[in-house]
């Protein structure tokens, strides 16, 4: 694991750890701790979390088919906005382009995956994806209140 | 994190009562559990499941995975499953995924009971 706590100055956290399920309690425990050391309210913090347990879940289930891999997840304070960004070195994989399960069918026709991306983009404003090299990069963002 | 699921299960009234204890279900492998915990109770005759999640802080897409298959099971084995004392984020993510039009789902423990015992 390699941790950076960077200075205050810019309010930025990082962790990089492996990329997978044994690894997923350390990376919420970190955005559990970050989220309350930069001020974010109860409700966000809890929608943030939810969000990065989804995108780390992900990557870790899909994202290395069954090789080692690491996923860097930091927390950006700007002001009135938290900003996550999620990276791997996985398949390329925009969950942009993930279609929007239909909520609307009954217990017969529902699918049984598939919400997990729905959740991330309910639970925070905005989405961004890039893939730069080789590398899958997320950006999350949340309206937290505050400062602007 | 927790490494097993933890349940405490009672029946009243007709009503298999399931006290989900884990503060966060966010691990895959415990949803793997929680499907086969109650596609089981289904399998074995249990005609009405009350999962009570008020100790239940935080839940991730996988879990409302399990419930689907759950409630799959249910309706070819002609049960049912409601779900009670849902946190505000739970019951948010009820909402946001469907679950609250696939299943029925109520304040307290006592209302839920009220109301599925009543039915048995």
């Amino acid at each position: 694991m390699i941790m950076n706590l960077s200075n205050k100055t810019t309010s930025k956290f990082s962790l990089e750890t492996a990329a997978d399920l044994d690894h997923l309690g350390e990376i919420i425990g970190f955005t559990e701790k970050t989220l309350e050391r930069l001020g974010v309210p109860d409700d966000a913090r809890g929608h943030l979390c939810l969000a990065v347990d989804e995108i780390v879940t992900n990557v870790a289930l899909y994202a290395y088919k069954g090789t080692r891999g690491k996923i860097n997840v930091s927390f950006e304070r700007m002001g009135s906005k938290l900003i996550v960004a999620i990276a791997d070195s996985g398949i390329a994989f925009n969950p942009l382009q993930h279609p929007a399960p239909d909520t609307s069918l009954s217990i017969d026709q529902r699918k049984i995956g598939g919400l997990g991306i729905h959740l991330v983009r309910k639970m925070t404003d905005k989405m961004e994806y890039m893939r730069v090299g080789d590398e899958n990069r997320l950006i999350l963002e949340k309206n937290i209140g505050g400062k602007k | 994190m927790s490494d097993s699921l933890q349940i405490m299960k009672e029946t009243r009234q007709g009503v298999t009562i399931l006290h989900v204890m884990n503060q966060r279900l966010i691990e895959p492998r415990l949803s793997d559990d929680l499907t086969r915990h109650l596609c089981g109770l289904i399998e074995g005759g249990a005609l009405c499941l009350l999962v009570e999640l008020g100790s239940v802080a935080r839940i991730s897409s996988v879990f409302f995975r399990s419930f689907i298959m759950a409630g799959k099971k249910a309706k070819e084995q002609k049960a049912k499953i409601a779900f009670c004392s849902l946190q505000p984020l739970i019951k948010e993510g009820f909402t946001i995924t469907g679950m609250d039009k696939l299943f029925k789902i109520y304040g307290a423990e006592p209302l839920a009971m009220a109301d599925l015992a009543e039915k048995q």
